[in-house]
């Protein structure tokens, strides 16, 4: 049952309406040209060969049986994409996790380190992605001046298959400062009276950081976990101007293999089934924490 | 007694001196790493291009004479002053464009009672779900039967139409902190919603436009995406298409001409100055960035 609401005279209800379209059309109109209309237009596209600008050509479900059957290049960039969301999402959270109990101490100037953690995060972009070309090169890059002071080998960081992902992780996590900043303020939402009745009680930090803190910032926790996953699974600007997929496709993001099959093989049938897919991938994602999370996360109200 | 309770505290005092000092010193080591990149690429930008592809170990110290002219060699081997001109132009009008309709539409859907009002902001937080990727192809479809590609239109005209669920949302959030009593005020001295609109909540929300414009301006500078796809006549592109050339025109060079054409010290002066303005409106907006990010995403 919802609960009854307060009516509006009839006047006044018509007012309210013809205003509230009026001030919602320019996302209506939004909506309807970029949203709907494409999102139905590429499902139709799925079943067709079209390359942009003449013929199009009905191809049934070949293009789905391409997918299934012969697409090694599919596969792969599945795996990169997971493999890459797994780390970087699950490595971000723990350290943002101890970043933010750190700061959660406030001692003097706290403030000025959140500023300083953040840095990065709104730094990223084109212009950081050129200097990390840089910074991985192999002879005289940063990362390996590092690793000579300590005596160890020289890696070739983006042109190994073997490391050539990790680097991308670690590009990812020099970010971490964003996640950082949302884990403080689920931490600060956590009443200060909890923590006080358990140490009255005696708990040890750990028992209090167990018990208390980590069950209260499970939401947070939760959020982020989706989110981040979402974010990393569309990775895009960093593999498309420092590696394009190789080397041997071992850094072939999923929405990278996308962008080339549509924009520079131009096949626009067979592209809007990876999109979809994508799609898809990202809603049962979505839908699968939520339902994981009524497992293990706690929200305050149900307490009550 | 006295003594006992004395020795306790100063125990406890030393507990407490010893943990703070932790606390700065884990604080000052985290802030080291994450700065140090920035500060090899400030310094980079200052060498000169033989030093950088010689040296294997760290030197945060350009030697004298500092090379001040790496920015301006980067800067004129493209038109980079066309593809600045170009970013500003889009950037000033998607973020005009997305904060004005993003403000709108979340008035509408904070404070006006319409038939369907939950099931579309229901649909606004379902489109958050949805990739970028999956409505690429027909709205470039679209964009090049309305002859729009290689113009600006199609990263600003998205914008105009509510900027993106994401800015309405965290809009909408902020305008229902504010008290309804002001709208009903504004109400009896005769206002329309647009009138309340422009003289009760777009006064009132100044911090939440802050944070939009700060995410909406990283937004258009950062986008790559989209210039990537629909500008191909390098008279549009910006600075990010601009840069991502440039760095394939070395790439090309290094295969035929060896390692010594690869001009790292412009990579790291074009970053550099890329960056610069980034940082400038971090540094100057730094608290609505935070607020920003918190209040998006907190109530998620």
């Amino acid at each position: 049952m919802r609960p009854s609401r307060f009516r509006l005279p009839p006047g006044e209800a018509w007012r309210e309406n013809f205003y509230g379209y009026l001030f919602i059309s320019p996302w209506i109109l939004g909506f309807v040209i970029f949203l709907a209309g494409p999102l139905l237009v590429s499902l139709g596209l799925m079943f067709t060969e079209y390359a942009g600008f003449k013929k199009i050509t009905y191809v049934g479900l070949a293009n789905f049986e391409e997918l299934i059957k012969f697409d090694i290049r599919f596969i792969g960039s599945l795996r990169v994409s997971a493999v890459f969301a797994f780390w970087t999402v699950s490595l971000a959270i723990i350290i943002s996790l101890a970043m933010a109990l750190l700061l959660n101490q406030r001692f003097r100037g706290h403030t000025f380190f959140r500023g300083l953690f953040y840095l990065p995060a709104a730094v990223s972009g084109v212009a950081m992605t050129f200097v990390w070309a840089a910074m991985f090169e192999k002879d005289y890059g940063m990362f390996n001046q590092i690793l000579r002071i300590f005596d160890f080998d020289r890696v070739a960081w983006l042109t190994s298959i073997e490391w050539a992902l990790p680097s991308y992780i670690i590009m990812r996590l020099y970010g971490v400062g964003h996640y950082m900043v949302i884990m403080l303020a689920g931490l600060q939402s956590i009443p200060d009276d909890l923590h006080e009745a358990a140490k009255v009680d005696g708990a040890s930090g750990l028992a209090l950081f167990r018990h208390i803190t980590l069950p209260l910032l499970s939401p947070t926790i939760f959020f982020l976990m989706i989110v981040g996953m979402i974010g990393s699974l569309q990775v895009f600007t960093e593999g498309f101007m420092l590696t394009q997929g190789g080397p041997a496709r071992s850094t072939l993001f999923y929405v990278l293999y996308l962008y080339i099959v549509a924009f520079t093989e131009r096949r626009f049938g067979y592209a809007s089934v990876l999109a979809w897919l994508l799609f898809l991938i990202i809603m049962s994602l979505t839908l699968l924490q939520f339902w994981l999370a009524r497992r293990w996360v706690h929200y305050e109200s149900q307490e009550a | 007694m006295a003594t006992e309770i004395r020795q306790a505290s100063s125990a406890w005092m030393y507990r407490r001196a010893l943990r703070l000092a932790l606390n700065y010193l884990i604080a000052i080591a985290i802030g080291i790493i994450l700065i140090f990149p920035l500060l090899w690429m400030f310094s980079g930008a200052l060498k000169t291009k033989e030093l950088l592809l010689e040296e294997t170990v760290i030197n945060l110290i350009p030697p004298l004479p500092w090379q001040w002219h790496n920015f301006i060699d980067a800067w004129t081997a493209l038109a980079f002053t066309r593809f600045l001109f170009n970013t500003l132009v889009i950037t000033v009008a998607s973020l005009f464009g997305g904060l004005l309709t993003a403000s709108m539409v979340a008035y509408g859907f904070a404070r006006l009672r319409f038939v369907g009002r939950n099931v579309l902001f229901f649909i606004v937080l379902g489109t958050m779900m949805v990739p970028m990727q999956v409505t690429a192809i027909p709205t470039f479809l679209l964009f090049h039967r309305l002859g729009w590609l290689n113009t600006y239109l199609p990263l600003i005209v998205p914008m105009w139409m509510g900027g993106g669920a994401f800015y309405i949302f965290l809009l909408r959030q902020y305008i229902m902190t504010i008290p309804t009593e002001l709208d009903d005020a504004a109400k009896i001295d005769g206002c329309s919603p647009i009138g309340i609109y422009r003289h009760v909540i777009l006064p009132n929300i100044g911090p939440a436009l802050a944070a939009a414009s700060i995410f909406l301006f990283l937004h258009s500078w950062n986008d790559l995406w989209g210039p990537l796809i629909y500008l191909t006549d390098d008279n549009t592109w910006t600075l990010a298409r601009g840069m991502l050339t440039f760095k394939r025109t070395l790439a090309e060079f290094r295969h035929g001409g060896g390692l010594r054409q690869y001009q790292i010290h412009w990579f790291l002066s074009l970053g550099t100055m890329t960056m610069l303005p980034v940082l400038f409106i971090y540094l100057v907006l730094q608290r609505h960035f935070v607020s920003g990010v918190v209040t998006s995403g907190l109530k998620g």
